[in-house]
């Protein structure tokens, strides 16, 4: 079947529609979005986020957030102005992963499979930051391929305002740039626009990096793995150096890896910092699916992986604690854990298949 | 008769490695009965607890009151991991609930690390006279003859840890793993030895190899063999340790509970503490600290003690800091030439691991630290100093001259004197 670009945006069109409509805060009983719990804590008013209401998400998000109340006024209003930001993120989304299939001979329909048809994609798209973080993630990766760097630095950086997990991909960009002048000049930038923004707001308020960073620091174990080992809440301090340990040696592991190219290495990054969080809610998966089409693979356990992960939101109401062990949402966590490592594993194993791909201008 | 003592192959030096593990051994379980209780059992299990009266040395009153809960079924001491613990209740099992059940086992690892101490020098040095050396110089230290010849957690921790390390040092990942495994579930400070013995790997690789990544990739899989291993081993033996007494739902937790209760341990400005400085400075020692002693006074003329078990500083010890110095010095020395100090760096990284990391515990995060902490740290001096030593003649006389001193220590504060030997030491004017 021969896939373009018009399928792919008419899919997308409906897909970002059905996502709309399922989390519609009027509706007798939508699916819970963190959008529309947004608008309850505060953005209502609408409280400055950062400065008048404490927002544990980066600066950028907090700022679209407070846009879309502002403009809004109420809370259809304010749900379908977000709604509409994220759809534009959306299709910047769907574009670059297209584009990059294209430069990488990736057959599109890993883009319907991924970015549209994917469940996660209609439960999760609207319903928090993350797909913002992905489309300006997949564009700086982009742009890095191009041979874009200042440019893609800034990209990364903005994209660091939205979620700062990107934050850990630093070291591996700077190891794929062979030039040193490039290397600093990323480095600097990518922290640069980041840093500006936050130094700005800590001034205007003492408390905001405490209520906006370490904020996630005193958050407990959430659809995290290890919860069968430390299932009781007393011992999460011990599971967090758990969790940390996880992460160096994951991180580490990709990092000796030769052979992997730029995408790859950013999904093994994602996904080792996924497997390794005590928090992985299940919007977060949305950051892994772009790089999977752009890779160009659809490993078999990935459809439970994507069960899974749906089951999570569909079945959090259905438990008085559902964060607790024992609860079928962290059946699921667990379920999609295992999912993921075999995929991870996969890809790790398999890195050699793929060629290390730098700036391919002749397909542009 | 010159070629009996002469050490010329690695079975030779094993066989007197033998010998004086053996003597070593004699002489521990020689002491064992002394200090004898005078109270039942029953009476020496819920504080408070007399020690003199229930014969415990040191913190036997800690160890043994626990084995005799295990042993009733109950958890207990889980602040600690179990395994040396279990030794302790094996021995009870197998002599009856007396000091031979206490510290027979313990004993036995305490010997067993003269010969690994030996062994573990030369697999660094290859040189026989250093490896005996150490093997003596750890073997009569007295602070170290003392603390695993009683019912404490070092000895075992010891014991796996040297045997983790020449494990390591032969290649034998998996297994070194395994060992070091058990020594994390003897003594919550054994990971501090593998820790550095991974540095050091680390530091070698980043040496030997082309590139980074290439001394990441073996380093990494260094850790997956032997420190995945050693941390499956602990978990799965806490995990059966937790099952077996319905102590934590998960193995996991009850690291938890460890590694909360040991950084509870802070001292405060009033608290008297030994800081690491004094364990090894001879001219600002820390006190002796008698762990058990029984003093006879005759008519006000003469006073001795028959026991006396004392933590002290060795001789040995106040060439910690001489050894690390040199260990330095050559290191840099062989960078210059282009040759991997490799004694040298395992030495300051054991040294590193085992008693600098003491420093910030203790001076900036006020944790509460011992001097008998320093038991970890004695066989790397006592391999480090033999081999630094050896080959100038004026420096091999001041090795002997302080194995001399080590051996004398040894008799001065022997913790079980014989009436004759009181008598002896007496004569000569030395206090006994």
């Amino acid at each position: 079947m021969h896939i373009d670009r018009r399928i792919i945006y008419s899919a997308a069109a409906c897909s970002i529609a059905f996502s709309y409509i399922i989390h519609y805060p009027l509706f007798s009983s939508p699916i819970y979005s963190d959008i529309v719990s947004f608008w309850y804590r505060g953005f209502w008013k609408p409280e400055i986020p950062y400065l008048e209401l404490p927002f544990e998400y980066p600066p950028l998000a907090g700022f679209l957030t407070y846009l879309s109340a502002v403009l809004g006024r109420d809370l259809v209003a304010y749900y379908t102005i977000f709604s509409l930001i994220i759809a534009g993120f959306y299709f910047l989304l769907v574009e670059i992963t297209v584009r990059l299939c294209k430069m990488r001979r990736v057959d599109l329909g890993y883009v319907l499979v991924f970015l549209i048809l994917s469940p996660s994609i209609l439960l999760y798209t609207i319903y928090n930051f993350d797909v913002i973080f992905a489309a300006l993630l997949i564009l700086s990766i982009y742009l890095l391929m191009k041979g874009r760097v200042k440019l893609s630095a800034i990209i990364f950086s903005v994209t660091s305002l939205v979620k700062l997990v990107n934050i850990l991909a630093i070291p591996f960009i700077l190891e794929y740039l062979e030039d040193w002048k490039d290397r600093i000049a990323y480095l600097l930038l990518s922290i640069g626009v980041f840093g500006a923004v936050n130094i700005a707001l800590w001034y205007a308020n003492p408390s905001f990096i405490d209520e906006t960073y370490f904020y996630h620091l005193r958050w407990g174990l959430e659809n995290a793995w290890f919860l069968v080992f430390f299932p009781d809440e007393k011992t999460w301090n011990t599971a967090k150096l758990f969790s940390l340990a996880l992460l160096c040696y994951g991180l580490l592991k990709v990092y000796a890896r030769e052979c992997a190219d730029l995408p790859t290495r950013m999904f093994m990054i994602l996904s080792v910092f996924l497997l390794s969080s005590y928090v992985f809610t299940p919007q977060m998966v949305l950051w892994l699916l772009p790089l999977l089409a752009v890779m160009g693979r659809l490993p078999i356990p990935y459809f439970v992986f994507e069960l899974a992960n749906s089951a999570i939101i569909l079945l959090w109401f259905e438990e008085p604690n559902p964060l607790q062990l024992g609860a079928l949402p962290q059946y699921f966590a667990i379920l999609r854990a295992v999912m993921l490592f075999i995929i991870l594993v996969e890809v790790y194993r398999g890195v050699e298949r793929f060629k290390p791909i730098k700036v391919y201008e002749e397909y542009f | 008769m010159k070629n009996i003592f002469r050490i010329d192959s690695e079975s030779r030096l094993r066989l007197w490695l033998l010998a004086l593990t053996i003597i070593v051994l004699a002489l521990k379980l020689a002491i064992i009965p002394y200090p004898w209780p005078d109270a039942p059992p029953e009476e020496c299990i819920q504080p408070p607890i007399e020690g003199a009266k229930c014969g415990f040395v040191f913190d036997e009153a800690h160890y043994i009151p626990a084995v005799r809960k295990m042993l009733a079924g109950e958890a207990a001491n889980n602040e600690h991991p179990p395994l040396s613990k279990a030794l302790m209740l094996l021995g009870i099992l197998v002599f009856g609930d007396n000091p031979y059940g206490w510290r027979t086992f313990i004993t036995l690892c305490g010997a067993a690390s003269v010969y690994l101490v030996g062994m573990l020098a030369y697999e660094l040095t290859r040189s026989y006279k250093a490896s005996i050396l150490a093997a003596i110089l750890f073997g009569f230290d007295i602070t170290s003859f003392n603390i695993s010849s009683i019912a404490m957690l070092d000895a075992p921790a010891l014991m796996f840890s040297l045997l983790g390390a020449i494990l390591y040092l032969r290649g034998r990942l998996t297994v070194s793993g395994i060992s070091f495994g058990l020594a994390m579930l003897a003594k919550t400070s054994a990971p501090l030895v593998l820790a550095g013995i991974l540095v050091y790997d680390f530091l070698k690789r980043g040496y030997e190899s082309a590139s980074f990544k290439e001394a990441l990739r073996g380093w990494l899989k260094v850790i997956e063999k032997m420190g995945f291993i050693a941390a499956l081993v602990m978990i799965t033996g806490l995990g059966i340790y937790d099952y077996a007494y319905g102590a934590f739902s998960t193995p996991f937790e009850h690291l938890d509970y460890m590694l909360t209760y040991h950084s509870s341990l802070t001292f405060s400005e009033n608290d008297e503490v030994y800081l690491p400085l004094s364990w090894t400075n001879p001219l600002f020692q820390f006190p002796r600290r008698g762990y058990y002693v029984v003093a006879v006074s005759v008519d006000d003329l003469k006073t001795y003690h028959p026991i006396a078990y004392y933590g002290l500083q060795t001789p040995l010890w106040w060439m910690a800091w001489v050894v690390f110095a040199f260990s330095l010095y050559l290191a840099v020395l062989k960078l210059r030439r282009g040759e991997l100090p490799k004694l040298e760096l395992f030495l300051l990284c054991w040294f590193s691991a085992n008693y600098l990391i003491y420093f910030p515990m203790a001076y900036l995060l006020h944790r509460w630290v011992y001097p008998f902490y320093f038991y970890m740290t004695v066989p790397i001096i006592a391999i480090g100093l033999p081999k630094i030593m050896e080959g100038d003649k004026i420096s091999e006389l001041v090795l002997y001259g302080v194995t001399a001193m080590q051996i004398g220590w040894f008799l001065e504060f022997f913790p079980v004197k014989a009436q004759w030997f009181i008598d002896l030491l007496l004569l000569l004017g030395v206090p006994a």
